[in-house]
């Protein structure tokens, strides 16, 4: 089931972590053994605490924050299980405990720019759900993007944002939900024919 | 997977299809957790997980993908490049589209459509781009060239800024008012290398050693981008390279920004003069952006000295208004959100603030950062540089006193004062502070003295023709506005600058034609004037020049009597007339300004010689046009 956060919940969350109190966030536990981290994850662990240390090392917001710790669980949840690393920086899955998703997000840039993985790095800007504009998480990692010029995902969000403003299209959130349901449409409109229900069951026969 | 379904259950399975208990098409837009549900009933729920998911993978992302894939194929007006990327997103596909990924997926191909979105190409080069800089990084911190990682960096902006920006049109640029105010603006301000003086006079009093230097550099931009360098793009990779680079972010220092006399960069695709007009922009955008980023490293250095803490915000704030407003560009403070249209409105509102926070806000602590007032070192060093500002100017007009006592003006009342005046032209050695003194001063003793006859007069006096205070600010900011701005002005009061009626040529002058240009017909225009050479040569270096002498102009509240005479005549003799009549008049006043025994009467009997002799000459003027005065006769009016 997916856990969704109210404003004023994300509100709350926000001021406690504002007033040095951990930020509590929904206990979801960990898949997977933990593999032992090797030289690689050392390497990994490091490039994300400086990255982290640059981007928030100076906001009080951040300094109750051990930055460390954040980049080691970020590095564990990277190399144990990317791809819910990633669900994670997509806003489609909650982080493990203790793991703030802005920081799983910076690590999974990390890791999608060195590995040149452009998907990865198009989809933290287009798509991640973390940046909807609506949510306070929105704002925090937007604010990381202002911090960190060197970031691609944060290049990539300015320049569709200045793209969605020179469109001269009043409400594009609006626009883009219009033509998604014409897509949807589309799809509705591609029908299984019987013959391939029939071959799909008959193929899972034993 | 290894799994298989029971030949009974496959046939349950096509007969619950057969009969309609389960519905192929809205199987299909089920969740995959409802899906399993339905299927749990007969197959249980090991198998309905496993024929689940099989059904996904094998039928039902085909049948996604099929639905968009077609639509991306109908849809009209994509660019070729935008619709393989979308084809290549749809087949990259790998898992089907759930209710907590569809809304996303969804919208990003849909903002393909619409032109919101970035291209795989674009992606690509922006992570290359990055990938860049962050390796030049790596190499610079282990001591490899700094100017690596800057240009590096630089590389990455320019890319994505042009991402941002896209394509101007023509239409865009008609269309846009603001677009044709900024280019008029531009234009004004170019073809020079004014910079260097003007905003940066404050550098030259406070930290000569960094002026000179970049003063030098500036006239080797010119001479570079003239020769097709780009040197913006260098002086960015040193500026963003440099170890302060994140206290200079930090501090909202204005380095990498627009400046205000320049918001469009439109002038440089003229062809040839737009080599000269790119030039002038990028002598003055450097030198003032080098002039920031140097003086910021040397206060950071006194900070580090005076143990000030450098983490703190509000200290690094304090900081960088105190730089930005010594090159000529401070904060507008509560105008700030609407700086766009102060900008339209005024000719540089920033550069006119930076003069009142350098002599006045930032040493008393008015200033305010974040609802405090400016830090105590930054105040301190704002203190020591009102005092470096007005010792060095005071300095120079001294000298240039002692040289010829007649060329300084002392009183703050005139608009000569902070000038330096040979003949008809003031040369002011101010960076233009001056007249904000001279504001303060009229204001302040209701008084002004005249710059041209040396008179002193009342402010609200009542008399007719005197100045009330309302005109000193009105006229104060009338000099500020922009070229736009000034012809809207000029249209509305029907009247120009110099009391012509406004017309298309006369305004397209005062929208198009670069401020040196202008001061050069003046020059040329007044036989008083300074060395045309001199004064053209300090004015295109930021010495701000004015040639002017006393001008009575016939035009202004002509009375019954030149009215006359310009129906008499026609428009055109009439300002050849009035032209004859000042000539006449600076002539003997030039003459009468050196006689002892006018010198001794009071501002009152001067007045009185002045008024009696205009009026001398005005009549010799008619007399050489045949005109003489018919008093005209009242019309009586009926008694009610």
């Amino acid at each position: 089931m997916r856990i969704c956060f109210t404003k004023s919940q994300l509100t709350d969350f926000y001021n406690k972590a504002v007033g040095g109190v951990k930020p509590e966030i929904p206990l979801i536990k960990g898949e997977g053994e933990l593999k032992i981290r090797g030289l690689a994850l050392g390497v990994e662990q490091k490039a994300i605490e400086a990255k982290l240390t640059k981007s928030f090392g100076d906001l009080p917001d951040y300094r109750t924050v051990n930055l460390k710790e954040q980049a080691q669980k970020s590095a564990d949840l990277l190399n144990t299980d990317y791809e819910k690393a990633k669900r994670v920086a997509m806003g489609q899955e909650t982080p493990p405990t203790d793991l703030l998703p802005e920081m799983v997000f910076n690590a999974v840039e990390e890791r999608a720019l060195r590995e040149g993985d452009i998907t990865t790095l198009k989809d933290l800007g287009t798509t991640s759900e973390l940046l909807s504009e609506a949510t306070t998480m929105g704002q925090r990692i937007r604010a990381l993007g202002e911090r960190n010029p060197e970031s691609p995902v944060a290049k990539i969000i300015e320049v569709v944002k200045a793209r969605e403003k020179q469109s001269g299209i009043a409400d594009v959130g609006k626009a883009k939900s219009q033509e998604a349901v014409k897509i949807k449409n589309e799809i509705a409109k591609v029908k299984i024919p019987k013959e391939t229900w029939d071959s799909f069951i008959s193929s899972l026969v034993c | 997977m290894s799994f298989c379904l029971p030949e009974q259950l496959a046939t349950e399975f096509k007969k619950r299809l057969k009969s309609g208990e389960i519905n192929p098409d809205s199987f299909a837009e089920l969740t995959s957790d409802q899906r399993r549900s339905v299927l749990s009933d007969f197959l249980g729920e090991e198998m309905a997980k496993n024929t689940n998911a099989l059904f996904e993978s094998k039928l039902l992302l085909k049948n996604q993908k099929a639905g968009m894939l077609t639509w991306a194929k109908t849809v009209a007006g994509l660019k070729p490049e935008i619709r393989r990327d979308i084809l290549a997103k749809v087949e990259r596909m790998t898992e089907v589209l759930n209710p907590k990924t569809e809304k996303a997926f969804l919208e990003d191909l849909a903002s393909y459509k619409l032109g919101v979105n970035i291209s795989l190409s674009e992606a690509v080069r922006i992570s290359d781009l990055a990938k860049k800089v962050s390796e030049e990084k790596v190499s610079m911190e282990k001591g490899g060239d700094r100017m690596d990682y800057g240009r590096a960096v630089v590389e990455f902006n320019n890319y994505v800024n042009d991402l941002k920006i896209g394509k101007i049109t023509l239409k865009d640029i008609i269309k846009s008012p603001t677009e044709i105010a900024g280019q008029a603006k531009s234009i004004k301000a170019s073809f020079d290398n004014s910079a260097i003086f003007r905003q940066g006079w404050k550098t030259l009093m406070t930290n000569p050693g960094i002026w000179i230097k970049n003063a030098r550099q500036s006239f080797t931009n010119i001479w570079n981008t003239l020769g097709g360098k780009n040197v913006m793009d260098e002086l960015n990779a040193d500026i963003v390279s440099r170890p302060n680079y994140d206290l200079m972010k930090k501090s909202k220092l204005d380095v990498g920004t627009i400046e205000e006399a320049f918001p469009t960069a439109l002038p440089e695709k003229v062809p040839y003069l737009g080599k000269i007009y790119k030039a002038s922009q990028d002598a003055f955008t450097a030198f003032v952006h080098k002039t920031r980023a140097d003086i910021f490293d040397k206060y950071i250095e006194i900070a580090k000295a005076s143990d000030i803490d450098l983490t703190s915000r509000f200290e690094l704030e304090s900081i960088g208004r105190v730089v930005n407003s010594l090159t000529g560009r401070s904060n507008l403070g509560r105008l700030e959100p609407i700086a766009g249209v102060v900008n339209n409105v005024f000719f540089s509102p920033r550069f006119a603030k930076s003069h009142i926070d350098v002599l006045l806000s930032q040493p008393l602590g008015l200033e305010r950062v974040g609802g405090q007032r400016i830090s105590t070192f930054a105040r301190r060093q704002a203190a020591i540089n009102v005092v470096k500002i007005v010792g060095g100017t005071a300095a120079i007009l001294t000298i240039a006193k002692a040289i010829n006592p007649d060329a300084v003006e002392l009183d703050p009342r005139s608009a000569d004062f902070g000038k330096i005046r040979i003949g008809d032209t003031r040369f002011d050695v101010s960076g233009g502070m001056a007249s904000y003194i001279t504001l303060a001063a009229r204001l302040i003793t209701m008084e002004s003295k005249s710059s041209t006859t040396g008179l002193v007069s009342k402010i609200n006096s009542g008399e007719f023709g005197a100045l009330e205070g309302t005109d000193l600010i009105y006229n104060f900011f009338e000099n500020k506005l922009s070229p736009a701005a000034s012809v809207v002005k000029d249209l509305l009061k029907q009247q120009d600058f110099q009391g012509r009626k406004p017309t298309l040529f006369t305004e397209a002058q005062n929208l198009f034609v670069p401020i040196p240009i202008t001061n050069y017909q003046e020059l040329r225009d007044n036989p008083n004037s300074a060395n045309l050479l001199l004064a053209i040569l300090a004015d295109v270096l930021g010495i701000g020049t004015n040639t002017y002498s006393i001008k009575s102009d016939w035009n202004r509240n002509p009375g019954v009597e030149l009215t006359q005479f310009k129906n008499k005549v026609g428009e055109k003799k009439f300002q050849e007339a009035n032209d004859l009549f000042n000539k006449k008049f600076n002539d003997w006043f030039w003459q009468l300004k050196e006689n002892e025994r006018y010198q001794e009467l009071t501002d009152d009997e001067k007045q009185r010689v002045m008024s009696s002799k205009r009026a001398e000459l005005k009549q010799d003027v008619f007399k050489k046009y045949g005109f003489t005065y018919i008093e005209e006769k009242k019309t009586k009016l009926p008694k009610f």
